[in-house]
């Protein structure tokens, strides 16, 4: 999905825009899977993109951006988490969050489609909610392990805790999940293409 | 347990889902453009390779912060020596300053070709025969108009001058009366005045300080002059045009920044926003006022000459003190021991002012460097 148009007056030799135009949607989905607040969200991933931008003399030479930016993102989320911790048990307004009609303008879904039945729309609130309810450190690493894509060692270099400790997590929260009567009868929903890639 | 291939299907469908704010990415780049210093935004434009070149400067720190502390320290011993000279007089200072090339276009002293005519430090001093020939009219208009080729911006000059003038016995009241009428007949005010007539066995004597359009300025000068005998006349010009033009473009930049960050504000959404950007309105705002603080005083400096005149009666001599009987060997010994002890005392006050100095912006700069390096260590992946 890309959010900025091609009219867009930043676009032109832009680094900063040039990130944003790759990796904002992913990094805003994380960010919300972590936080569980969209306001929050925003919030982080604006202060993480801008703060890369500041420091991106520092990027690893190799890497690329877009792993360094993920971890930034990441990290901020951390630090939100860290800061204001006592606040993160307020609901979540989840039906205003969830794509149900016009979330995504430019990402060829529409209310309409027979694929975005209200069974799917269930699963993706029953999903987002059952992680809500993890342990922020249980749900950390699930969102970087499952939406992320981080494999356990990169984990454990984010969170700056040891791979095994990443793992032992990771199966708890598997455990935790699986046990909630949220996705107890839950299968994969089958829906059409455009559900399945990543931004980036 | 749940398996892993289910999981992650239900969690990727599920981020996937998530609305996206569509005006997230503009709101970032607005931020960034309002806030992000012109250098790094125009860096935006340049090849990355040359980007990456400020790199170093994280490694390069200690040595940054010892340039820094020099740098500071520099700048402390021109301040120290300004205040070490403030008991000079005043023509001196005028003088001083009127010899400076880089911040003068213009100076003028007084013409010292008449006879008799004595030089004590930077002070010209007259004697009653010496002709009071002034070459002030040689100014900034004058230079500027030898440079014809260079586009004229109006030139701001600020002008100012001393004058000494001996006067007949009686007549420092009246005097300085005339002097008054004068400026106000130029156009001009008296900014202060003061007169000591009492008999304590000087002469008396009276200060005033007038104030004229600049374009009388020279015209106040010769006719003050022609009040009295002038024992000493000095007069300078700076030329503040580029100060001036700096000021006028830091402020409409200013302006700029602020008008951007209002339109962020009708963007905010949420408090913590809010309350950001207005704080950059508030700080901004208060620059700008500086700034306009500063550019008023500079065209009421260069719209109005400054003309200080210290004026004094002929005739009666200071009375000579009485010599003090020379000291005996005993009490000349103690004074000379006093004397001495002082003058060491004062030595090491003298000695540990600049080190103290030194250590103070030392650690300030070696403390802004560690604070700064953990802000770093703990932001940065």
């Amino acid at each position: 999905m890309r959010l900025m148009g091609k009219d867009s007056k930043h676009e032109e030799g832009d680094e900063l825009a040039a990130w944003l135009y790759d990796g904002y949607s992913a990094a805003y989905r994380t960010a919300y899977l972590i936080l569980h607040d969209r306001q929050d969200a925003e919030e982080v991933v604006q202060e993480a993109f801008l703060r890369a931008w500041r420091f991106r003399a520092a990027v690893p030479d190799g890497a690329g951006v877009h792993p360094w930016l993920y971890r930034v993102v990441v990290n901020a989320c951390l630090s939100k988490l860290r800061s204001d911790r006592s606040r993160r048990q307020r609901a979540a307004t989840l039906e205003d969050d969830l794509a149900s009609a016009n979330a995504w303008p430019g990402d060829g879904r529409s209310p309409e489609e027979p694929e975005m039945t209200v069974e799917a729309h269930e699963t993706q609130r029953a999903v987002v909610e059952a992680i809500g309810k993890l342990p922020e450190h249980l749900r950390v690493v699930i969102v970087l392990r499952f939406y992320g894509q981080l494999a356990e060692r990169e984990i454990a270099a984010v969170i700056h805790r040891r791979p095994g400790t990443v793992k032992s997590r990771l199966h708890e929260a598997r455990s935790r999940l699986g046990a909630d009567p949220l996705l107890a009868d839950y299968r994969p929903i089958t829906v059409s293409n455009s559900l399945g890639g990543r931004d980036d | 347990m749940i398996e892993d291939a289910l999981l992650e299907d239900l969690i990727r469908q599920a981020g996937e889902a998530l609305a996206v704010p569509t005006d997230g990415p503009e709101r970032i780049l607005a931020v960034r453009d309002a806030t992000a210093p012109r250098r790094e935004r125009r860096q935006q434009g340049e090849p990355r390779a040359e980007r990456r070149a400020p790199a170093g400067w994280i490694r390069r720190r200690p040595v940054l912060a010892g340039a820094a502390a020099l740098m500071l320290i520099a700048g402390a011993v021109p301040v120290a020596t300004s205040f070490e000279r403030t008991g000079t007089s005043k023509a001196a200072d005028a003088a001083r300053g009127a010899a400076s090339p880089s911040q003068l276009r213009s100076s003028a002293h007084t013409n010292l070709s008449g006879a008799g005519v004595a030089a004590s430090g930077s002070k010209a001093v007259f004697t009653p025969t010496a002709a009071p020939l002034l070459q002030i009219n040689g100014t900034s208009e004058a230079a500027a108009a030898t440079n014809d080729a260079v586009p004229a911006l109006p030139s701001k000059v600020i002008k100012t001058g001393a004058v000494t003038l001996q006067v007949g016995q009686g007549k420092l009241g009246d005097t300085m009366g005339r002097m008054a009428d004068l400026a106000t007949s130029l156009g001009g005010f008296v900014a202060s005045s003061s007169s000591d007539t009492i008999d304590t066995g000087s002469a008396p004597y009276g200060d005033i300080t007038l104030r004229v359009p600049v374009a009388s300025f020279e015209s106040l000068l010769e006719q003050v002059q022609a009040l009295g005998t002038p024992t000493s006349v000095t007069s300078s010009g700076q030329d503040v045009t580029s100060q001036y033009v700096d000021l006028q473009a830091r402020i409409q930049s200013l302006a700029d920044t602020r008008s951007q960050f209002q339109q962020i504000l009708t963007k905010a959404e949420s408090i913590g926003d809010i309350l950001a950007v207005e704080q950059q309105i508030g700080d901004i705002q208060t620059q700008i006022e500086q700034l306009q603080g500063e550019l008023e005083v500079m065209t009421d400096q260069t719209s109005y000459s400054t003309l200080s005149v210290h004026v004094f009666e002929r005739g009666k001599q200071v009375a000579a003190p009485t010599p003090r009987p020379a000291p005996s060997g005993v009490s000349k010994a103690w004074s000379h021991a006093r004397h001495s002890f002082a003058r060491g005392i004062e030595a090491v006050i003298a000695a540990s002012g600049g080190a103290a100095v030194f250590l103070v912006f030392l650690g300030l700069v070696v403390g802004l460097a560690r604070f700064g390096w953990i802000l770093v260590r703990r932001r940065l992946v």
